[in-house]
């Protein structure tokens, strides 16, 4: 009897899975009449929690000021944020329950590369307008989609493209060794490094050496780089191992500068490598750095320190300002949509953004309606007395990023 | 191989292997004590560390006070999961026993994850900044601490074991729990005991690799290299762990060094591979006897 | 059997589970979808894991080496050389098969914490591989992983593929129970209980074992190759130590040597970290402490809850529970 039942239920179930109608589209999801409500996604769990948590935070600071201000054409914005836990798993559940369960209006994203990757195609199928203001891989930009836009962060051949030039013609240096971490946002940094000082410069690194995450010694590597007695050692990974190879490289006898990639430029790198970080030059994503006297950044740490009193040492890092920087970029997307607030029309309006930043603290942004590269720019800082110092440094050779998109 | 670069490898095996040494001396210290395999013992490193790194930046404390009241303190945590947590799971099965003792671990690790949210802090140490020259190599003195620290640690204990009487009310809980209790030791004091000495050994590998790597809440990852450390050494000997845990240290470095810093875990495991092959019980370990 | 006029909460349950399962999901959305199909690749592996482990007492901390051959596998096959999917997954589950058979030659000799560490060392070669053949696996950017499309009939609708991860998992679940009521199921109890013992009963006790680490590697690639399928990309570190442990816990709190606890450890422990999105940064934390009350609560596993019989104390009539292995190894 109950094998009876159980098959001609799937026999049913199976005709009715053939004959399946598409479901219903409804009219611009996440928009009421008083609410704007943007999903955002990120690792606020596992190691890597001090990116969604500082993405998190920065966004949210945006969004009370946005709020405060009056909101958008009389709309508050809100936001539903999910933990990705940095898995590409994860991270397609949470941007399913976004869109599917929650019916947000644009998705947010503040996670790293390979989860990030691992929620475009769905995206992409249900053209949710969707920014990502941290991850740097390729696929979000490329191809050139209606509704993927890329915020803050550069692309990974961006990175490449300055740290060749910066490290040849502001350094001089004409022996450089690399020391890269050997997950994805470091190789992708590593492999553009090497890519271009080759294809700009005709310069192949001394020496590429990676290191496993989590690694907690590095004398090995470290020697060898002294065997081959470089200009410049270039390091790229997050802080946490930076600050062991920084002061290994000192104990052992490396006088030699130490170039870092972005998620070193960090005061954690201070606070534990000591003098031994003295000169360390690193890139940073946005104009000031965290402890500048300039106003607006001033007025950012104010705001951020009374939303956030219990901040330790190292926050607020370069993923809150990212957070803080894009959120407003979108608000001004949505604003400039009009009150009858489309995705398409959020898309357009995103478009015609050029050179925009809230102020000074994040750096000004571009879309146009043939790429949706946000922001190309990076800026050196170097260690001095301690503190991060910007250098005024600025790229003479134009980036060759976009010239795929002009064809 | 050059020798000062040779001297550098040495002393930095030896630093990284000894605190696998500690870590590995805890795990089998708490096996052949309770019978139980504990997986949060890497997150009582990082406790340690997390402990010292609060005194030291909210009290004056010198830094033997620090490490004494550290110790204790993470060794009261062990006592409260032991009994708490453990105790009840006595006649559980070993699996069962194993994965919570990992979700201990990850609770603490979350904890201190979400209580202390900086990526990485800096556990200042007496010996931060000085080096010792020697063969045109210049030491870091932490590593030489390290070391000397865990031998001290190793030779305290064998002696604790060898002539106290609650050394050996231990050693007698281990071999026999049954003829313990016969005898008149308190079997559940001594569990408590051992599980007291496993953290506080924990605390102070912690304390003592901080300086050097810094403190973060992804420190007990270290349990991974002290378990296999434990197992080269057969598991069921103290000096086991410790040669164990220096072998690991040393094929990790010089393995690193010849092959890549990547494949460093692999030669650890190769070289554990080749250990087992030869002694299929480990270093010190006895063959089991297998009651039919 | 003489079930019939009592059921068991255990029937009664598969049951409804079934109808649930079948009708179900034509009421929810995308997102369940998705969420149910990790589920069902989870029971799949689970399954697996735990003919290895709860029944042949053996310990296994690299099943997602072998979801990872599986993955790879698939979807190279797939995409590389236009073999349909349909048949690219047998042979993911094939691969790791085969290196389920080269794990099995220095395993079978080793057991206890060595077979733990042979295990473990096996894990990180396979990762380093993984790493160190960009060309082939992606390294460590990944791969993208397509869905079937027989003759235009697109897959990439969640809810399709739901099905045919369900009918995998139905099938996965079958196939074990008729192994364990095998001659060769019978063997694996009896290598658990006692090797010596199995020896001197004539049963090839290496044989078996081998069996046991090979199975329980094609399960494992079978899931592999239909989570990659599901998520759509594959991402390296979703194969690491830490997703093997996650397998061990689905048995370890599903029951171990129970097929029905390996899937209701399976499906709560998938779908709890799912449930728990609400606690944001805390999940983890208080995902740590459920474990823990569980385990203390329930040693041997939900499993033992379903042994329950409600219906025969209502009639008055206590039959003795039916057999499980859950022994301990």
């Amino acid at each position: 009897m109950v094998g009876f039942l159980r098959g001609f239920a799937t026999a049913t179930l199976a005709a009715a899975v053939v004959l399946l109608p598409p479901l219903a589209a409804v009219a611009e999801p996440g928009v009421a009449d008083d609410t704007i409500t943007i999903g955002a996604y990120g690792p606020i769990t596992g190691p890597a929690a001090f990116v969604g948590l500082g993405g998190r935070a920065g966004m949210e600071l945006a969004v009370e000021e946005i709020n405060a201000a009056g909101g958008i054409h009389g709309r508050k914005i809100e936001v539903i944020f999910e933990d990705d836990g940095f898995s590409p798993t994860t991270a397609l559940a949470a941007v399913k329950k976004l869109v599917d369960q929650d019916e947000v209006f644009m998705i947010f994203g503040v996670s790293g590369s390979n989860p990030t990757v691992g929620t475009i195609d769905f995206l992409k199928e249900r053209n949710i307008p969707t920014y990502v203001s941290i991850a740097s891989a390729p696929p979000v930009t490329h191809p050139f989609h209606q509704y993927m836009f890329r915020g803050g962060t550069t692309e990974s051949a961006r990175y490449g493209e300055l740290y060749a030039e910066f490290l040849t013609q502001f350094m001089q240096a004409d022996g450089i060794a690399i020391l890269s971490g050997s997950d994805e946002f470091p190789k992708n940094e590593g492999d553009a490094t090497e890519r271009f000082l080759k294809e700009w410069y005709g310069i192949e690194p001394l020496v590429r050496l990676e290191f496993n995450v989590g690694d907690k010694d590095f004398t090995p590597q470290l020697l060898e780089i002294k065997g081959t007695n470089p200009d410049v050692i270039v390091t790229l990974g997050h802080v946490t191992e930076a600050q062991i190879i920084v002061r290994q490289a000192r104990e052992l006898g490396l006088q030699q500068p130490i170039f870092g990639s972005g998620a070193m430029v960090d005061n954690a790198l201070i606070a534990n490598a000591g003098y031994a970080a003295e000169g360390f030059i690193g890139g940073w994503l946005t104009p000031l750095f965290l402890d500048s006297q300039h106003p607006d950044m001033v007025a950012y740490m104010e705001a951020w320190r009374a939303k956030n009193p219990d901040a330790p040492v190292g926050r607020p890092n370069v993923f809150d300002l990212l957070g803080y920087g894009d959120m407003h970029v979108v608000a001004e997307g949505l604003r400039r949509a009009g009150p009858d607030l489309t995705r398409e029309g959020f898309a357009k309006a995103l478009e015609t953004l050029e050179n925009w930043r809230v102020s000074e603290v994040a750096t000004p942004r571009t879309f146009t309606d043939w790429h949706h590269i946000g922001n190309l720019r990076m800026n050196m800082m170097v260690i001095l007395g301690q503190h991060w110092v910007p250098l005024r440094w600025d790229p003479a050779r134009s980036s060759t990023v976009l010239d795929e998109f002009k064809k | 191989m050059q020798f000062d670069v040779f001297l550098q490898l040495v002393f930095a095996s030896l630093s990284t292997g000894s605190i696998y040494a500690l870590v590995a001396l805890g795990l089998v210290l708490a096996f052949k004590g309770t019978g139980l395999l504990n997986f949060a013992q890497g997150e009582f490193v990082a406790l340690g560390a997390y402990f010292a790194l609060f005194l030291s930046l909210y009290t004056d404390l010198s830094y033997p006070l620090v490490v004494l009241l550290t110790v204790l303190a993470t060794a009261l945590v062990g006592i409260v999961i032991e009994r708490a947590l453990l105790r009840p799971l006595i006649k559980a099965p070993a699996f069962t026993v194993v994965i919570v003792t990992l979700a201990i671990g990850l609770m603490i690790r979350n904890a201190l994850r979400i209580g202390w949210q900086e990526t990485v802090s800096n556990l200042p140490s007496p010996f931060d900044g000085m080096s010792w020259a020697i063969g045109g190599a210049r030491i870091n003195l932490q590593y030489l601490w390290i070391i000397g620290a865990s031998l001290l640690l190793v030779l305290l204990l064998v002696l604790f074991f060898r002539l106290t009487r609650t050394g050996k009310a231990m050693r007698a809980v281990a071999q026999n729990q049954t003829a313990a209790r016969l005898m008149g030791v308190p079997v559940g004091g001594v569990f408590s005991l051992t599980f007291a000495i496993s953290a506080g050994m924990g605390a102070l590998a912690g304390i003592l690799v901080a300086p050097l790597t810094g403190v973060e809440a992804q420190m007990g990852d270290v349990l991974i290299k002290a378990f296999v450390a434990a197992i080269i050494g057969g598991f069921y000997s103290l000096p086991g762990a410790v040669v164990g845990g220096l072998i690991i240290g040393l094929a990790e470095t010089f393995g690193g060094a010849f092959f890549g810093g990547t494949f460093k875990n692999v030669f650890a495991f190769a070289l554990l591979i080749l250990v087992l092959l030869v002694r299929p019980n480990g270093l010190f370990g006895r063959a089991e006897i297998r009651r039919v | 059997m003489s079930e019939r006029r009592f059921p068991t909460v255990r029937s009664l349950l598969a049951l409804g589970g079934a109808l649930l399962l079948l009708v179900g999901p034509l009421f929810l959305g995308n997102y369940h979808h998705y969420i149910l199909s990790l589920i069902l690749v989870n029971v799949i592996i689970a399954v697996g894991l735990n003919l290895l482990i709860g029944n042949a007492g053996q310990i296994s901390l690299c099943s997602s080496a072998f979801m990872a051959i599986g993955a790879y596998t698939t979807v190279y096959v797939t995409t590389e050389t236009g073999i349909p999917f349909w048949f690219s997954l047998p042979i993911g589950g094939v691969a790791a098969a085969l290196f389920g058979l080269l794990l099995g030659a220095p395993a079978v000799r080793v057991r206890g914490f060595y077979l733990a560490v042979v295990t473990l060392a096996f894990l990180e070669i396979i990762q380093v591989i993984i790493r160190e053949i960009p060309d082939i696996t992606g390294g460590v950017r990944g791969m993208q992983a397509p869905r079937p499309k027989p003759f235009g009939f697109s897959f990439s609708s969640d809810l399709r593929f739901y099905y045919v991860v369900l009918v995998m998992a139905a099938l996965a679940v079958y196939c074990a129970r008729s192994l364990l009521r095998s001659p060769v199921g019978r063997s694996f109890n009896a290598v658990r209980n006692n090797e010596t013992v199995a020896l001197a009963m004539g049963i090839s006790v290496v044989r078996v074992k081998l069996i046991a680490f090979v199975i329980s590697a094609f399960y494992a690639g079978i899931g592999g190759g239909l989570f990659a399928t599901l998520v759509g990309f594959i991402d390296p570190l979703e194969f690491g130590l830490l997703t093997s442990i996650q397998h061990v816990i689905f048995i370890v709190v599903g029951g171990l040597g129970s097929i029905a606890g390996s899937v209701l450890g399976a499906a709560v422990l998938t779908a709890l970290p799912e449930l728990m999105r609400g606690l944001k940064e805390y999940n983890e934390f208080f995902f740590g402490g459920l474990l823990i009350a569980v385990l203390i609560g329930l040693p041997q596993g939900l499993a033992g809850l379903l042994k329950a019989r409600p219906a025969a104390w209502v009639h008055g009539r206590r039959k003795r529970p039916a057999d499980a292995a859950g022994g301990t190894p």
